[in-house]
Order: C-alpha cells, then structure tokens, then sequence
C-alpha cells in the first residue's frame, strides 16, 4: 500500500528526471482522489522553473495496489494510449513506470484533466451514455488494440471473460463459492444468440468519467476494458454503477431512447447476472490482499467480503428463478 | 466457566469504535481518511460479532458435508462429479464438492440434478445469506458516512 508521505520525494525525484527543469522539481502533498477502490489515486502538484519561468503542473498518479481485481497497469495503459489514438477522449498518459524501486509499485502519470467525476448534470449524462454508444460503434479490427485476449466468434468472447474472472476469483479465493462456480457454468449454458464483438469498456457509470458543464472529458478506469458484448456495458451501467443516478428499468429506458439500442428485459437479466458474477470474481481479490497484509485498509476486507456476497446474493436469486417451474 | 483477562477483546474494541466515532472522526476533514475511518469501524464492528458469535466455518463445512453425502448415497452416479475432489482443507472440499454438484446441474433436468436444486443450493443460498448478513457492518459502513458524526 503506498505511504503517500513516503511517497512525495520519490515522486519529486522521478519527475525531476521527467520535466525539464532547472533545479529540480518541487511536489505538494499527495491529494487522494477518493474514488475507486482498483487503484491508489493521487493528484501530483508539481513545481518548478524551467528557463528561469515559474511553472505549475498537476497530474494524476495511478497506482497499482497488489493484482486488486487481476488487472495491472501495462493492460490499461495500452488500452487507453490506443483509444487516445483513436481519437476518443482519455487522459494523455506522461509516464510508465514498472521499477517497484521508485515507489514500490507499478503506476503511470497522466496530466490532470480538469473538471468533475461526481454526478453529471443531464446534458453530461447525455453526452457519456452517447459516446459509449460510440466506443460500441467503433472498429477495433483496425484499431489493432493491443488486447491480451482476442475472441474469434462471439461465444468466445463470453467464456474468456467467465474464465478471466472466475480466475480472479480463484485467485483471491479462501474456499470455493459454490453459488460462483454454478453462476459461470450458467453463464456459458445461457448466453444470448445474438451476441456482437465489440470494444467493452467493462466499468463504465458515474463516478468513472471526467465531466466539465455539459461534455464528457475523459472516460477513466480501463482496466476492465476488452472485445465482447456492448450489453455487457449497459448493465454494469445501468444495472450497479448507474444506479445512483436512476433505477434499472429507467437506465433501460434512457439508453434505448437516447442510442435506439434496444435491450430485453431476457438480455437484460442475463447481463445482470454477468456483471454480478464479475463484480464479485473481482471483489474476491481483495480478500486475498487485506488477509496478506499487501493492502490491509477496511475497503479491502469489506470489498473482500461483504460487497462480494450482496452480489453472490443477487445473481443467485436471479439463476434461481431460472430454475422455478413455469408459472411460478 | 473460565474468567477473562480485563479488558476483554470486546471491550477493547467498543472502546477503539467510541474514540473513532468521537474523537477522531469530528477532526478530520479529508474525505478519504473520512471514509477510511467509517469502514475501520465497520471492520471493528465485524470483529465485536464474530468474537461474540462463531469465528470459524465448521459448522456450514458440516452441513454441506452432510447434504452432500446424503446426495450421493441417494444418486450414486454423482461420485463420478466429485472425483478428484480433495483440497487441502476439509473446508475447501466441501465447498469444491458444493461447487462441482451446483454446477453439475445447470441445464440438467435429470433426477439428481432436481435433488441437487432441491437439497442442496438452498443449503448454501442460506449460508451465502449468512455470510452478508455477519459481514453487513463493513457493508452499512463502505460509503464513508458515519451514523451519528456529521459535519
């Protein structure tokens, strides 16, 4: 877990070696962005002079926090210098840095994009669920995103990802969930027909996009991202992360009205049940790195428990009623 | 009945929860060491209950156990799902068993497919609900707002 007092002059040096500075550069105090719980995030104030001028920078310092949720940080800084590139709107990302000996762990600098990540007012809104709606339109064929696992068909696409969280799950495991191992077997069973391949950003909603008035900034928060279903994103929008703003079956509502993209109320339960499962796949992790002590701050153990298990408890009510007799 | 060292654990921590509520939460004004404070005292909540209650999973391991059992001996083909089954732990065993049955039964309409349904998954559904409902203090107390502390 990084000590964000220990931290400061070992992020002052790094980026003495960055910028061209003339004597160095000067850090604030690390300023904890306090959303998420995937990665440490700081703001960076940075000062210096640089041909005798006076100059103030900030970015956004992202931290890696011991395999939290199975991600890591060359995945998500491919994937959002390839959307950049693609011309969609992701924060410019300065530095990369693996050595663990600068500051203990993997973590990647972008500059600070101004504006808000709390709730959006309606234009804002707007625009987000607008440009998903894009990210689900763009071809990413020949965008060559450096993904580390391309399906061929889209079946493919379902069980990669069944298999990449029930990994994560497995990972961070003590015992066996029997009610996840039968939620990825259901999964596989049940998938949809009329499934696409398309990008996924895999944790879009509030609180994960940078807004300014009414235009979207910056969707934050790749490390989900991969080729699958766009439904999939609809309902971690519209079915958790969303939920803040309004219920499910107004999201459902909203997304049809302002994309035309149509989702069933079948769709709908099945992708509840997927972003369930993998919220709680990827919940697990954190279990494993509070009772390690790589991360032993309260979030984990309750994330590691607690958040998992309301989820366990939603998917399984919605599998079990698949199994009710018609009519019941 | 054997008398306890003074303070107990749980008085350590009611008193590590009041001075929290009280003393630390009204004077700090950074919203994440805020809501750092608000899930510590849902940890230490969570360390009061399960103190006082059970801190160890051998009786839902027995139970499963015996449900499984009883699965087997009524539908003997059902070994064949198990097989290879040992963990490390009699634990993880039993729920790796658990696991492989409910998963045994999805889109399988046969008879021990019906009895795993009917017997088992509401066996683990309840201690799932169990699970949530011992480890709900860390939940109430994730989104950082304290009950009677608010600035």
């Amino acid at each position: 877990m990084l000590n964000v007092e220990v931290a400061r002059p070992q992020i002052a040096a790094y980026l003495s070696a960055k910028l061209p500075s003339d004597g160095g550069v000067e850090v604030g105090p690390l300023e904890r962005i306090t959303i998420g719980h995937s990665r440490g995030m700081f703001r960076v104030n940075a000062t210096y002079r640089h041909g005798g001028e006076e100059v103030a920078r900030s970015f956004a310092l992202r931290v890696e926090q011991a395999g939290m949720f199975g991600t890591n940080t060359l995945d998500e800084v491919r994937t959002m210098r390839a959307m950049r590139a693609a011309g969609f709107p992701v924060a410019n990302i300065r530095w990369v840095e693996f050595d663990a000996a600068v500051i203990g762990t993997p973590f990647f600098m972008m500059d600070w994009v101004e504006g808000s990540s709390g709730p959006p007012n309606e234009a804002a809104l707007r625009d987000y669920v607008t440009k998903l709606h894009e990210l689900h339109q763009i071809d990413w064929r020949a965008k060559e995103i450096p993904f580390a696992r391309i399906p061929s068909v889209p079946i493919d696409a379902v069980h990669q990802q069944v298999d990449r969280w029930m990994d994560v799950h497995r990972w961070g495991r003590v015992l066996p969930e029997p009610l996840l191992e039968e939620a990825a077997t259901w999964l596989k069973r049940n998938a949809p027909e009329d499934l696409r391949l398309t990008l996924v950003h895999g944790d879009p909603g509030p609180l994960n996009f940078i807004h300014d008035g009414d235009h979207v900034q910056a969707f934050t928060d790749w490390e989900f991202s991969h080729i699958g279903e766009p439904n999939e994103d609809w309902l971690f929008l519209g079915g958790m992360r969303g939920r803040g703003v309004m219920e499910p079956p107004q999201w459902r509502e909203y997304i049809a009205e302002v994309t035309g993209h149509v989702i069933t109320k079948e769709a709908w339960a099945y992708w509840d049940v997927f972003n369930q499962f993998k919220g709680a796949c990827a919940n697990t992790s954190a279990l494993r790195i509070f009772i390690t002590g790589a991360n032993p701050a309260p979030n984990m153990a309750a994330i590691g428990t607690a958040l998992k298990l309301s989820m366990i408890n939603h998917l399984s009510t919605i599998i079990g009623r698949s199994y009710a007799p018609k009519g019941e | 009945m054997p008398e306890p060292k003074r303070p107990t654990v749980d008085e350590v921590l009611a008193g590590a929860l009041h001075t929290i509520e009280n003393q630390l939460l009204p004077n700090l004004e950074d919203t994440w060491a805020r809501a750092a404070a608000s899930q510590l005292m849902g940890t230490l909540e969570y360390a009061r209950a399960i103190i006082a209650s059970d801190e160890h999973v051998d009786v839902q391991v027995e139970e499963v156990e015996a449900v499984v059992a009883n699965l087997v001996r009524d539908h003997p083909g059902l070994e064949a799902v198990l097989e290879g089954s040992a963990g490390e732990t009699r634990g993880f065993t039993a729920m790796e068993q658990a696991s492989r049955l409910l998963s045994h039964a999805v889109g399988n309409e046969s008879a021990e497919a019906e009895a795993i349904r009917a017997e088992l998954r509401p066996v683990i559904v309840q201690q799932a609900a169990d699970n949530l409902a011992e480890t709900s203090t860390m939940l109430m107390r994730f989104g950082g707002t304290p009950r009677r502390v608010e600035r």
